[in-house]
């Protein structure tokens, strides 16, 4: 029960599409982007809807929905996350599938963009149950997902775990000879089944060396650098871990129960052993104080590192900001219209496009690892990932001082004209 | 919770008192982001801490290595 469609183009525009559309359309406008090249990006190459059933723990079967959209593969396989929630729908499977095109070309990576997941509530499954959705989905979608065609990876409520149901229900479709050639189907997989060390830590470690970059082109030392974390999870976390490693000191930090400040600064891996202690939270680490949530924007600091979620910076709390360095850990935490007022006031911003780069960049080096037979150490993956995001950090500098423009709209130029040079080369078939 | 039939802020246990945002309706991804359980019904962990190979932040329910 496979449906595939194609679209003329993306209908809904609603959040994040809205979002990736307008940065699209602006950098388009910019490059003058052949038109026939803008129709192409503009819509997705396919979009799967797979119903499968599954038996449940008590014998009855249920039916279930799964979504897999793969924007572009002009630059490579697709890539993109699985989620599992009941949010998922073709709607955010396209948006983040965009999202991803455009990351993976910036990143110079040899990938283009996808993005699925099953609508379901996770809780409501045993973890059997949730073996045999994954291995059934998997099935589903068949020869749609492939090493060399679409490539998987976690996103929410999905982890390691689920990635190895997939990569052993899809090795176990294939011929025995094959089977071990197809370890590169997903990404994201446990050490032991062919994962890479230095994932876990690859985005925040990017969201830091964006920073180290910065200061690098800036002439501006990070030593005794005040800098406020926003989200204390894994990219959070692991940014502050090497800022705190280069000498600047942490003074304040956000999460979802609140916020907590010290001028004398706040040790990373104290705060990370207290959250453990404390049920995730940073509230009541000792010696720091707790603030308002409003105030956090506000507080003195020189480098802002918003790394949970998006909107967060807006009109409203923009003309606040005294940092004089945002690094977007999360996707999209500054609005339009903040954007506007920082850029006025001469803060630089590090993109999201950029600065969370590390991530995927972390996959592909998973994928090359499993498609070549080799494992590498984890100093190997890192000083690999710092010589990509050097790459990556250089072009989006020179190319906003070429051409005037912001580290976003430069960043979204390269992505598309990366995207565009792969079209006029190879042309339009037929 | 149930009213953000576009976000994942519908699913999570932070929604209820969340200090980042009270903005809610179109959210995608978070680093906060904990599924709510019901407390019989929470899965056990079928990797192990050796297979994940690392000593990361680990909350409950939080994908553990893709942001």
């Amino acid at each position: 029960m496979t449906t595939l469609t194609k679209t003329s183009r993306i209908p809904s525009k609603q959040g994040m599409l809205e979002n990736v559309m307008r940065q699209f359309d602006h950098a388009a406008d910019i490059i003058d982007l052949n038109k026939n090249i803008r129709k192409i990006l503009e819509v997705t190459n396919n979009e799967f809807v797979v119903h499968f059933p599954v038996r449940m723990d008590n014998g009855e079967v249920e039916i279930f929905t799964g979504y897999r959209v793969q924007h572009n593969n002009a630059l490579g396989p697709y890539k993109g996350g699985l989620r599992y929630h009941p949010t998922v729908d073709i709607d955010a499977a396209r948006a983040l599938a965009m999202w991803m095109t455009w990351k993976t070309s910036l990143a110079g990576l040899p990938y283009g963009g996808a993005k699925g997941g099953i609508q379901l509530d996770p809780t409501k499954y045993s973890q059997e149950e949730l073996q045999r959705i994954t291995r059934r989905f998997t099935y589903a979608l068949g020869d749609n997902i492939g090493p060399e065609l679409d490539i998987p990876a976690p996103d929410v409520n999905t982890n390691p775990q689920t990635m190895a149901w997939i990569l052993d229900t899809y090795m176990s479709t294939k011929p025995p000879a094959e089977r071990s050639t197809n370890m590169h189907v997903v990404t994201g997989k446990p050490i032991g089944a062919g994962g890479s060390e230095g994932r876990d830590r690859a985005t925040g470690y990017g969201v830091f060396l964006t920073i180290k970059f910065w200061a690098e082109q800036k002439k501006v030392d990070l030593k005794d650098k005040k800098f406020i974390v926003q989200g204390f999870g894994n990219v959070g976390y692991w940014a502050a871990h090497f800022l705190e490693k280069e000498g600047a000191i942490m003074t304040a930090v956000q999460d979802a129960n609140g916020s907590i400040a010290c001028e004398e600064g706040i040790s990373v891996e104290k705060l990370l052993d207290y959250t453990k202690a404390n049920k995730g939270s940073v509230l009541g680490f000792a010696r720091a104080k707790t603030l308002e949530n409003s105030e956090f924007f506000g507080l003195d600091c020189d480098i802002c590192v918003p790394a949970a979620l998006g909107n967060q910076i807006t009109a409203q709390n923009a003309n606040k900001i005294k940092a004089y360095l945002i690094a977007e850990g999360a996707n999209g935490p500054t609005d339009v219209g903040a954007e506007e007022i920082l850029l006025k006031k001469g803060i630089d911003i590090i993109p999201d496009i950029l600065c969370n780069s590390g991530g995927v960049i972390g996959s592909y080096f998973e994928w090359l690892q499993n498609k070549n037979g080799e494992i590498w150490q984890l100093d190997e993956v890192m000083a690999k990932l710092e010589k990509k995001m050097r790459d990556s950090f250089t072009r989006v500098f020179e190319t906003a001082k070429e051409r005037n423009v912001d580290m976003r709209t430069a960043a979204f130029i390269l992505a598309i004209e990366r995207l565009e040079e792969a079209y006029v080369q190879r042309g339009i078939f037929p | 919770m149930g009213n953000y039939k576009r976000s994942i802020c519908s699913t999570c246990r932070h929604a209820p008192y969340c200090s980042l945002t009270t903005d809610m309706g179109n959210i995608s991804s978070c680093s906060d982001y904990w599924h709510y359980f019901d407390d019989d019904s929470e899965p056990e962990y079928m990797v192990s801490e050796e297979m994940m190979g690392e000593t990361v932040p680990r909350i409950p329910n939080k994908e553990p290595i893709l942001s």
